[in-house]
């Protein structure tokens, strides 16, 4: 299958799916359920645009959260002040400042320093956001104003998804792909054949940073509030257990496992506080028995099915 | 200037070990040198620190007469240096073709143009001289060892080098693996290429080279024909006694 | 202040190099980032809780047996879920992360968010040069400098000690010696476990008990790990105290929500300007 072919059934896939989501509120009309659905496209946002930097490149990123609370934060310091168009990019411009901050020197180390670094700064942020209460309001945060909300914003979620899924997995199926697929298998060999890995890592970073800082601008406006907690060690985590539930490297994987995560957390919303309990359980399992996350169940069946096919005949 | 390697006085210490002392030797454009050196003589110490991978406690480097103290490893591959490492480092997430198509090419060296014009179709070239264009579609992760090993020299060569470094390209080849190598070494050779090869394997190499360094311990004991350095008694000495002997590598 | 400031650096400075010490026994020697190590710090802890407030256990049994308790714990988790992914770093890194939320999110299912308080095992206190130190403090103190010196003469005098010291050095030179390197790593684990979970013992009483208090110990132990260089002790206790010290400063004269933004800066700033550590030992090759 050439790649330009492989590339479009996926897009299709996923065109369908979110196709399928996006006609959802004509049948399903219980706000709770929406609000449900679209948190969980928020955060398929976030995981998939974590998968680029650590599925692809391999290094993985425990901060993710800085960028979608910085997005966050955005809405919710210029919500008041300018016009919600705006509001967008002014998001993904602090999450991509955020990003050089934070890549330059955490880039250039590599396995579990990168790891450790990275999960170090949304902790920072997070002091942060509590001692300067003046301008964040402690930890009682801001209150935002959406402009959207309801289908309005689930449309939006959804529209930002796919744009997120289509822009990652024309990026996966490009030499620039390529490129972060060989530096993630052998950084030393990508050095030696003239691939400066530490521009390309910061690359695949601030691109993921962008989108998750769109997402976050959305997330404010889902939660009508933001505050220190988006910062905090349980929003990192739950995209790290996304993406590796789901299946890193493969961009759709994570967002599947936010979905799976999200509505799995959700149908046990009586024992709310013990989600992470649940999610931690079932990563552990994942690790140890399905490394490649719920994705290759999807690439198992159809080896699954040939055989199934050929097992009659003998 | 015809040097086109220069090395001066390099010393690398590592942990408490001198992995080399003050290595110093020049390698004029187009020649082949063999680096040859009991296991731990600092061989591939040498290349790290070379090609950027490791930096020098002491002594520079110079390619083309241009310092290279330093640089970052792509940057010298931008200057038309490559390498290719001892054990095969495939990108088993890639095919072969892929492989040897996202290879970044340097302006500066010469051997994708002696080949054919470089640009689009190089790297069909440079997989058809290391008999690899039929297995372009095939993951690298598949192929045996002695097609890695020539993948990494195509890898390399890919990148349009002035000067190649080879690590130790025949270990772990059969026969027929090592006289298609042998094949592409003498061809590039002959294209012009400046070739710097690390290798045990003596007697393959013995044949084709005028020129042989010698390292034991870090330090470079002769420098010469293959005639002259194996009179010399400090290479007998490194080879006969102890371990590591010439005996048992040719 | 500044009596405050070098009183409690001291007492930090103390409880760090145990913490770091722990941490270099595992990453030292096995090459894993343990990111549980913090865990076992919170599980001592909540053990300690338990076994003195709700069975009414005399506090030093309830630390003896916490701190075994936990040690065994962490060579259980070192064998049922590190051992099988070790070829594989980062499935160790996860793994070991989500051993570590899973342990917090125990905790709160078993204790609620809410802090716990242990009893002292020594009550009263003090005061030295105008600032209040409970006898707690003190006994950390002692405690702590006792512990560093039994790992000393464990590393340089008993069997263990040196096969530990061989395999941390050369794992493959010391395989061929014979030193059996699974084994090594298991000890290791254990011995690591056991620091972690005695940190968190002495710290319990004056601290409080938290599902969210295994990351600080974690991100510390690194940090001094990072800054002091593996595999020297000396370098171990400075940069502990450095660390203690830089973070009572900031406490003090900034903001005290800030402190650990202290040791995040110093993690980060030796990770980017000296990775080789302050005295060059230092991890990053």
């Amino acid at each position: 299958m050439t790649l330009t072919r492989r590339l479009a059934l996926r897009l299709g896939g996923v065109a369908a799916a979110l196709g399928a989501l996006a006609l959802l509120p004509l049948w399903v009309s219980n706000p709770y359920v929406l609000s449900v659905l679209t948190l969980a496209a928020l955060y398929a946002i976030f995981a998939s645009s974590w998968d680029i930097l650590s599925g692809y490149i391999g290094q993985l990123n425990f901060g993710h959260a800085v960028f979608f609370g910085v997005g966050a934060y955005t809405a919710g310091f210029l919500g008041p002040h300018l016009p919600p168009l705006l509001v967008l990019p002014a998001g993904a411009l602090a999450a991509v400042f955020f990003a050089f901050l934070v890549g330059l020197p955490c880039l250039k180390l590599r396995g579990p320093y990168l790891s450790l670094t990275t999960l170090v700064f949304p902790l920072i942020l997070e002091r942060l956001a509590f001692t300067f209460r003046d301008v964040t309001g402690g930890e009682y945060g801001l209150r935002v104003e959406p402009p959207l909300s309801g289908p309005g914003l689930y449309f939006a979620s959804l529209a930002l998804l796919a744009a997120t899924l289509a822009v990652l997995l024309a990026v996966a199926e490009s030499r620039l792909g390529r490129t972060f697929r060989a530096i993630g298998d052998d950084d030393l060999a990508a050095m030696a054949a003239g691939i400066n890995t530490t521009r390309y890592k910061l690359g695949a970073f601030v691109l993921g940073a962008a989108l998750a800082g769109l997402g976050g601008v959305l997330y404010a406006y889902h939660l009508r509030h933001v505050g220190p907690e988006v910062f905090g060690l349980f929003t990192s985590f739950a995209i790290v257990i996304m993406g590796i539930v789901g299946g890193m490297g493969t961009i759709i994987g994570p967002a599947i496992g936010a979905y799976f995560l999200t509505l799995l957390g959700e149908s046990l919303r009586e024992i709310e506080t013990y989600r992470l309990l649940v999610y931690s359980g079932v990563m552990i399992l994942c690790v140890l028995y399905l490394p490649r996350g719920l994705w290759s169940l999807g690439e198992a069946l159809p080896a699954l099915a040939r055989r199934l096919r050929r097992a009659p005949a003998r | 200037m015809s040097a086109l390697l220069a090395v001066e006085r390099v010393t690398k210490r590592f942990r408490g070990l001198t992995a080399l002392s003050d290595v110093s030797f020049e390698v004029a454009r187009g020649e082949m040198a063999v680096v040859i050196g009991p296991n731990g003589a600092g061989k591939t110490t040498l290349f790290n620190v070379i090609t950027g991978f490791a930096r020098p406690e002491e002594g520079r480097v110079a390619l083309a007469g241009e310092p290279v103290a330093g640089l970052a490893p792509h940057v010298m591959v931008r200057r038309g240096l490559a390498r290719t490492f001892q054990i095969p480092r495939p990108f088993k997430s890639l095919t072969v073709g892929e492989t040897v198509a996202l290879a970044r090419p340097s302006a500066a060296g010469n051997v994708l143009g002696v080949l054919g014009a470089p640009g689009p179709g190089s790297a069909e070239r440079v997989l058809r001289l290391v008999q690899l264009w039929e297995r372009r579609d095939e993951p690298a992760g598949t192929l045996s060892q002695g097609d890695l090993k020539l993948l990494e020299v195509a890898r390399a060569l890919a990148t349009n080098p002035a000067l190649l470094l080879l690590d130790e390209p025949y270990a772990g080849l059969g026969p027929g693996e090592m006289a298609r190598l042998t094949r592409v070494v003498m061809d590039l050779h002959a294209a012009g290429l400046t070739l710097v090869i690390i290798e045990h394997k003596l007697r393959e190499l013995m044949k084709l080279t005028r020129r042989v360094i010698v390292l034991h311990y870090g330090e470079k004991i002769a420098d010469g024909t293959p005639a002259e350095v194996s009179r010399e008694p400090r290479v007998l000495e490194a080879y006969m006694g102890g371990r590591g002997g010439m005996a048992s590598h040719a | 202040m500044l009596a405050d400031i070098v009183i409690f650096g001291t007492i930090w400075g103390a409880i760090y190099t145990i913490l770091a010490l722990g941490f270099t026994l595992i990453f030292g020697v096995a090459r894993i980032l343990n990111l549980a190590y913090g865990a076992m710090y919170l599980v001592a802890s909540y053990l300690i809780y338990t076994l003195v407030t709700r069975f009414g256990m005399p506090a030093p049994v309830a630390w003896l047996l916490a701190v075994a308790a936990t040690a065994l714990a962490g060579m259980l988790l070192y064998r049922v879920f590190i051992f099988p992914l070790r070829d594989t770093l980062g499935r160790v890194l996860i793994v070991t992360a989500g051993m570590a939320i899973f342990l917090q999110e125990v905790a709160v299912l078993l204790y609620s968010t809410e802090p716990r308080y242990v009893p002292t095992l020594l009550p009263g206190s003090l005061e030295f040069l105008g600032v209040r130190i409970t006898h707690q403090q003190l006994l950390t103190l002692v405690v702590a400098f006792a512990l560093v010196a039994l790992l000393h003469l464990f590393l340089e005098r008993t069997r263990y000690g040196r096969e530990l010291r061989a395999v941390a050095q050369d794992t493959e030179m010391a395989s061929l010696m014979g030193i059996p390197v699974e084994r090594t790593y298991l000890v290791a684990m254990g011995l690591s476990t056991a620091l972690a979970a005695a940190a968190g013992a002495l710290v319990a009483p004056f601290l409080t008990v938290s599902p969210e208090m295994g990351w600080s110990p974690l991100l510390v132990a690194f940090t001094v790990v990072v800054l002091g260089g593996l595999g020297s002790l000396g370098g171990t206790i400075a940069a502990a105290f450095i660390v203690a010290y830089a973070e009572m400063l900031t406490a003090y004269l900034i903001s005290p929500q800030l402190r650990d933004a202290a040791t995040f800066a110093i993690m980060i700033g030796t990770l980017v300007f000296r990775p080789h550590g302050l005295f060059g030992k230092g991890i990053v090759e």
